[in-house]
Formats: structure tokens, sequence, C-alpha cells
């Protein structure tokens, strides 16, 4: 096992310099001159057109942007090796600055949301493919449908306006009341909202895969063969069904992850939420690259070591695989 | 047994449900307000980059000599008071006497006169302190030029007369100098007895420019975090020789203007202050604890035209093919004037008979005809992906489509936008806020110099421009100033719209406040004056 996994780290340097490559050549294909949004507050000073030319090429030069395109990625890409992310072009403070404090409240979410969407999924998913044809299987048939079609942005707009605005049950935004300061309930508080949009859509395809997985398993043979040797409902389902069912539901957890953190981006913008996917905007809209190429580099990371962790999952669950 | 578990874990459930949910409001001494943004570096105000979370913070940590009041007069802030000399080119800040940074050691003309020859240096340019020395309209101080190319070591016209005195010399009378001063926050203090010892490069990697601990204002910077909120403290210490604050703790939630999260924030009591949408008025105005306001503000809205491409005539069809009226009802409700030029304030710059465009498809065609307009041509309409900006592209294009003109519509990032508009890629962009309405010195910039987004040159207006901030005198600041509005009307270098208008709530704990005429700019100009019910 452990000889795979090293393999599959080394596999994975040629596939993230590819990514990187990628994402710089989309930046720069993007159109937009960020200095010239940088400078646009200054063009109300009745400058001369001579010294706001001048003050454009001061900071293109200091920013390093009068380089060409491939001089500035082999600089970050040389940072890059000496655990540097660069400095943001609009903020100027370090990226790993920006980034550090912005990771927990992303990872926070986002394994709340996980957590949440898989075990309601799975349960859900489950009793509906056991109970197949009855209220409770149409009722999660209806709710996994919404969750598929609904998109997320909606939903956020629609759970504020009815927990937030109408009811004044839940805070709208933010992570914590800045009044109260950090606290574990008014994080918590806080998070229910974002949290639940979040994992809204992993939970319904959650349903959909487990009552389909589900209702595949509890048709073979070696069903019936438990249950004629006369074992409790209760053991042929979990024992038996539950945990053979569970393969193809993990694949798709697995790859729902990089969606989720797309996901998160939307989200964590509508919420206020201050973690990395509305960093990412905020950059995405700045062309801040630094930051831009950080992030990009941070979900293809995560998105390997998911992919990753699902093989080793796998391996788990169906002692038939093995690496070695 | 798995029933009696159930029934513990259904209760458990319950009780979370209620816990978390519960109010969370705390009554004590502070206020929060909304900010709309949070771009910008943000611990020194020598990275100013014109942000409202800047803006409405900075000048109560590092007070500049003048400020904004929230109706948008120039009001001494740091400085007790100030004079102008007869020929309007020597101003003179007298500083009170008991004024202290909070380490205890004073604040003197000297702190003001670093400050002012840091800002100016090549080294805050370099170091990305990118807009101080626009907003002190250096070229026109005395002895700027010299200090520039490295012929002097210090600024000639920049001086500390003594502790309790700074003054500033200016080439020729600008009007301008004390409204910048007075509308950006670069030109605080920064502490001398701290950063004087070292070079401006020493400077600008000091701690002082990341993580300063040592403010002059009423107020103390606790905290940023970007993206979602600034936290001020006001010191108990004595050394603010104005009014005291008697608000202990200032929020500044970020909350992008027009969104939901404003009204939900303010219902819930998070937010003392903060603009809703007019759909929302008339919900908000049944909870007690809210006053709702509608007010027109200082800025406006209009569409930038590139005037290279669409002569006087067209500009003039396109302002009468639209019904601005039911435009502006559309997006803000039925506040906020019509306007017909881009001086639209204070009301001795507006003169009274200025031509009213008013909405006339027929006259439209007519003066189209006459224009040297391809209307064949596709127009170009670049605008950024907000709600309001699309609700207005589609009713331009709507529009010019019933009086024959085809408008594409572009919806970008500002960056792209602004790169089209510089390189005149475009035929439409428009524009709102600002604070134009204060002084007609604001929205003339609009249209000449580099502000001039229009590429429109107009050399009459350029020397209306000049002469206007040449001087201080009301009668000939009214009579410049009314001849370069019926210009701009007659010329329309952009299609102006409506005065901006925006509704507020405020939380009725909050008492003394005064409602400003620009949310993002001029709200806590009042900051010392509000205290709890």
């Amino acid at each position: 096992m452990s000889n795979y996994i090293i393999r599959r780290i080394l596999i994975s340097i040629p596939i993230l310099f590819i990514v990187t490559v990628i994402i710089f050549t989309l930046i720069e294909l993007a159109p937009g001159d960020p200095i010239a949004a940088m400078l646009m507050g200054d063009e109300q000073f009745q400058m001369q057109i001579e010294d706001y030319e001048q003050m454009m090429e001061i900071q293109r030069r200091r920013l390093g942007l009068d380089q060409p395109p491939y001089i500035r990625y082999f600089r970050w890409l040389q940072q890059l090796f000496r655990l540097n992310l660069g400095n943001s072009l609009i903020y100027e403070e370090t990226v790993l600055e920006m980034i550090a404090p912005r990771i927990l409240p992303t990872i926070l979410i986002m394994a709340t949301a996980i957590i949440f969407s898989t075990l309601i999924g799975i349960i859900i998913g489950s009793i509906s493919a056991v109970k197949q044809y009855s209220i409770l299987d149409y009722s999660s048939t209806v709710i996994s449908f919404l969750g598929i079609s609904v998109p997320n942005f909606f939903l956020a707009l629609l759970f504020i306006y009815i927990f937030s605005l109408r009811m004044g049950w839940l805070p709208s935004r933010g992570m914590y009341n800045i009044r109260e300061g950090i606290t574990v309930m008014g994080v918590a508080r806080h998070m229910i909202l974002p949290a639940l949009v979040l994992s809204w859509d992993m939970m319904a395809h959650n349903i959909r895969y487990t009552r389909s997985a589900m209702l595949d398993v509890i048709k073979q043979d070696y069903i019936n063969t438990a249950r004629s040797k006369g074992l409790s409902e209760r053991v042929v389902m979990f024992k038996h069904a539950f945990r053979n069912a569970m393969l193809p539901v993990v694949t798709i957890i697995g790859l729902r992850l990089q969606m989720l953190f797309g996901g998160s981006v939307i989200i964590e913008t509508v919420f206020s939420w201050p973690g990395l996917g509305r960093l990412a905007i905020e950059a995405v809209y700045n062309k801040d690259y630094p930051v831009i190429m950080a992030f990009n580099l941070i979900i293809a990371i995560i998105v390997l070591l998911s992919n990753l962790l699902i093989d080793i999952v796998y391996s788990f669950i169906d002692p038939r695989i093995k690496y070695d | 047994m798995i029933k009696k578990t159930s029934i513990l874990l259904i209760l458990l459930m319950c009780f979370s449900v209620v816990l978390l949910t519960s109010s969370a409001i705390v009554a004590d001494n502070s206020f929060s307000f909304q900010i709309s943004s949070a771009w910008g570096r943000f611990s020194n105000p020598m990275y100013y980059q014109g942000t409202s979370s800047q803006g409405l913070t900075f000048p109560l940590a590092w007070p500049p000599l003048v400020w904004m009041n929230p109706a948008g007069d120039i009001v001494p802030w740091f400085a007790d008071d100030y004079e102008i000399s007869e020929d309007a080119t020597v101003y003179t800040f007298h500083l009170p006497k008991n004024a202290t940074w909070t380490d205890g050691v004073a604040v003197t003309a000297a702190d003001f006169d670093f400050t002012f020859h840091l800002m100016l240096s090549d080294t805050a340019l370099e170091e990305g302190a990118i807009h101080v020395r626009n907003v002190l309209i250096a070229n026109n101080i005395v002895g700027f030029a010299a200090f520039r190319d490295g012929e002097a070591e210090r600024i000639s016209g920049i001086n500390a007369i003594d502790d309790y005195t700074f003054q500033v010399e200016l080439i020729e009378p600008n009007y301008g100098f004390l409204l910048n001063l007075a509308r950006y926050p670069n030109a605080g203090p920064q502490p001398k007895h701290i950063l004087g010892e070292m070079t401006y490069e020493e400077v600008f990697q000091s701690y002082y420019m990341n993580d300063p601990d040592v403010f002059a204002g009423p107020y103390k910077f606790v905290e940023f975090e970007r993206g979602q909120h600034v936290i001020l403290e006001a010191r108990t210490d004595g050394g603010w020789p104005h009014q005291q604050p008697q608000i202990e703790r200032l929020y500044g939630l970020v909350i992008a203007d027009g969104a939901p999260g404003v009204e939900a924030a303010l219902e819930r009591e998070e937010l003392d202050f903060g603009s809703i949408r007019s759909s929302e008025v008339p919900r908000m105005s049944e909870l007690d604890h809210l006053i709702i306001e509608s007010a027109e503000t200082a800025g406006f809205s209009f569409i930038y035209v590139n005037t290279e491409k669409i002569d006087q005539k067209a500009r003039q069809a396109i302002t009468h093919a639209l019904n601005r009226e039911v435009l502006r009802n559309i997006v803000q409700g039925d506040t906020g004037r019509i306007i017909n030029t881009a001086i639209t304030g204070p009301d001795w710059a507006v003169p009274d008979d200025l031509y009213d465009y008013n909405y006339d498809p027929q006259k439209a065609r007519e003066l189209l005809a006459e224009s040297s307009l391809d209307t064949s041509r596709t127009l170009e309409f670049y605008t950024t992906s907000t709600e309001v900006n699309r609700i207005v592209a589609q009713f331009i294009q709507e529009s010019l489509r019933q009086v024959g003109l085809t408008v594409n519509i572009n919806m970008t990032t500002f960056q792209n936008a602004i790169e089209q508009v510089r390189q005149g890629n475009f035929d439409f962009f428009p524009t709102s806020g600002g604070v134009p309405s204060l002084d007609p010195h604001f929205a003339i910039d609009y249209f000449t110099g580099t502000g001039n987004l229009s590429r429109y040159y107009n050399e009459e207006l350029e020397v209306l421009a000049a002469q206007g901030a040449r001087t201080s005198v009301p009668e000939e600041r009214q009579a410049i100033y009314h001849e370069a509005s019926r210009l701009l009307n007659q010329e329309v270098p952009a299609i102006f719209l409506y005065q901006g208008a925006m509704n507020f709530g405020l939380n009725t704990r909050i008492q003394g406040f005064e409602f400003p005429i620009s949310l993002f700019e001029t709200t806590t100009g009042g900051a010392l004056n509000w205290y709890i019910k």
C-alpha cells in the first residue's frame, strides 16, 4: 500500500505542473489590466496624461508586470520551490499570509457539509431503497431532485430570505457576531445556513446514488442466501447489503468533493463567509494572478489527494481490492 | 432502549436548534455600520485606494487636518482651524496644543510636515502608496518639483512654522487642494517620533506600515479582517484634543450594497446603520427598532459616451430617447432629480436656465438624422455585471432600439471594461457615485484631464475648470461654474441620468446620528456625536 501511495504522489507532481501552466495561460488570455483598475481613482485628480502614463509604468515595473508572461511564470515557479506563493498584486501582502487565515473557515464549512450530506444522504437513500415505493421513498425522490435542480446561489438567497429575513432565526452573513467575538455557539449558528446550502446538492446526489446502489445490491443472490440462513433483516441490510452498496457511493462522494470546492466559492460570497472561495472570487475580478494560482494549486492538490483517499477507502470497503 | 435513545436524540436536536437559532443581540456601547468594499491594503492610510472601508475609518485613527461632516461640508478635524491667504495660495493650519499619540508623545506640526514629505516622496510611489501624490495636487506645491528631481531635500512650500502651526504654500490658487485634503483620508499624520529617523525606504519596510500600534485620532485601529469587518476602539487616554467619542467600539461590517444581507443584519440588530433596497422600504418601515429614511445623495448616475465616435447631435438625440424618469423609478424609486448636466450642486452652482432633455423619441430621431452617427453601426455598451448595470443596459438597449439604434451589451469585469474604455473600444460605459454635487470642482473633474473617460476635450471647459480651481471667491466661482454647467448641458459629453438616492435604515438606539449625503464617504464624519440611547 505504501509503495502505491508514494507512486501516486510522484505521478501527481507533473500533473500539478501542467495544471499551473494551463491556469497561468488562461489568466494571461483573460482580458483586463490590474494596473488600470488600481489607478482608476486617480483619473479624477486632473493629472496630466503623461504623469498618468508614467505612474502606470512605475506600478507595472514595481509589480513585475512589465516582464513577458513566460518569465513571470518561471519566477512564480521558482518562488514556489521555495514554498513562497508570491505577493498579491492588489493587496501587496504575501499570498501565504492572505490564504492561511482563510483555510480553516473553508475547511470548517466544507467538512460540515460533507459530513452532513454524507450521513443524511446515505441514511435517507438506504431507507428509500429498503422501503421502495413508500411515501418516504417518494418524498426523498422529490427532495433529491429539488436539490439537484435548484442552483445553490438561488437556494442561498431563498434560505436567507426565509430563515434570516422573514423568520429572523439565523444570521445571514459572516462567521460570528462581531459584538460577541468568536464563540463555538456563535460560529455554529452562523455556519448553519451556508453549510446547509453547500451540502444540499451533495446530499441530493448521495440519496440518489445510495438508493440505486442499494436497490441493485438487495436483489443479488447473496442477499437471498443471507436471508435464507436466518439472519435478521438488520444484519442482512447493514452487514451484507450496505457495505457492498457503498463502493459506487464513495466514488461519487470523492468526485463531488471538487464540485463542493467550486460551490463554496459562491456560497462564501453570498454569506460573506471569510474562506478561500471568497478570496478567489476577488482575485479573479482583480486579475490578481498570484492569488488565483495559489487557489487553483490548492484545489488541484485537494483533487489529487481526494482521489488517492478514495482509492485507499476502496480497499477497506472491499477486501478484494489490493494495490501491492 | 432504542425508543428511549431516539427520544433523547430528538430532544437534544430540538435543544440545539433553539440554542443555535436564539437571537444574538448584545446591547452594548457599540455602533455597527455598513461598508461596501474591502478593496485595497488596509494597514496604513498611505495605501489609501479610494475604497469606502478605508475612507470611512482611516480618519478616525489617523486624523487629517480637515474632513467632511455628514452633510459634506469641509470642517476642521485635527486642526483647531485654518486660514487661507488673500491670494489663496497659502493654507495655514492651527493645531491643538494638548494632542498626543496613543503612546503619550505630543502630536505636532512636525508630524504633518514629515507625513506630507513622505507622501510626496518617490519612495511612496515606488512602494505602492500610489494615490497620495495626486491627492495633494503635488505639482502645484511650491518646491515640489525640486524635491522630486532630487535638487532639494525638503519641499520649500511645506513647513512646520512652530509646533502648532502647519503651512502649505501653493504655486497658484487651487481650491481643489482643500477639497481633496478633506475628502481623501491619506493625509492623516504618521508618527515622526517612530519613523522620523528612518530613510523613506526603511519607513515603508517598517512594522508601522503593516501593523501600526500608535494612533492620533479619537479611535484606535483594533482589527481589520479582509472582506469581513473593521473594528475601532475609542481612546480613553485623553490624547484626542477635541470632542471625545461617546461610542466605545465602532464596527464597520463589509456588506455589498444592495445585498439582502444588509436588511437581514439590520433586522437582527447586527447592523445599526446601512442602506436598504427600495423594494424593502415598506416592510422595513414597519419594524419598531428602525428609522427608515430615503434621501438624495451627493453622487449621480451617468453614462460615459465615446465622444470621438458619437457627435454632439447624436448624444443629444440619445438623451432625448431615454425616459430617464422611468429608469430612475426602476433603479432607485422616485427619489433623485433627473439631471441635465454634471454640475448638480450645491444650489448656488446650478443655473436655472438649463435645457431639459425630456423624453421625446421623435426629437431624438430628428437629431439623429442631423448627426454624423452611422445608425447602422452596432453600439458597444460595456458594463460590469451588477443587477443595476444590467437593468440600465437593457433599458438603454430597448430605448435606443425604438429610435433605430442597435446596442450590444458587454457585461464584463471592471478591469476589462476599464481597459476597453481607455483604449476607446466602447460607445457607452455607465458609472455612478462619487460626491460631484458637494462642489462643482469634483463634478467638472469627470470631463477634464485624465478623469475624462468620454474622450471629450473642450478648450473652453478646460479654461473654466482651471479658473474655477484658482478662486475661492463665491461670486466668481458661481459665475464660472454656471458657465461650465451650461456648456456641459449643451455638449452632453455623457448621458446624464439622475441624482443618486439611497434608503437608509438606522437602529433607534443610536442617537446624535446625522444621515450622510454619501453613505460611503461622509457617514463617519459625525462619529463623535453618536451615542446610545
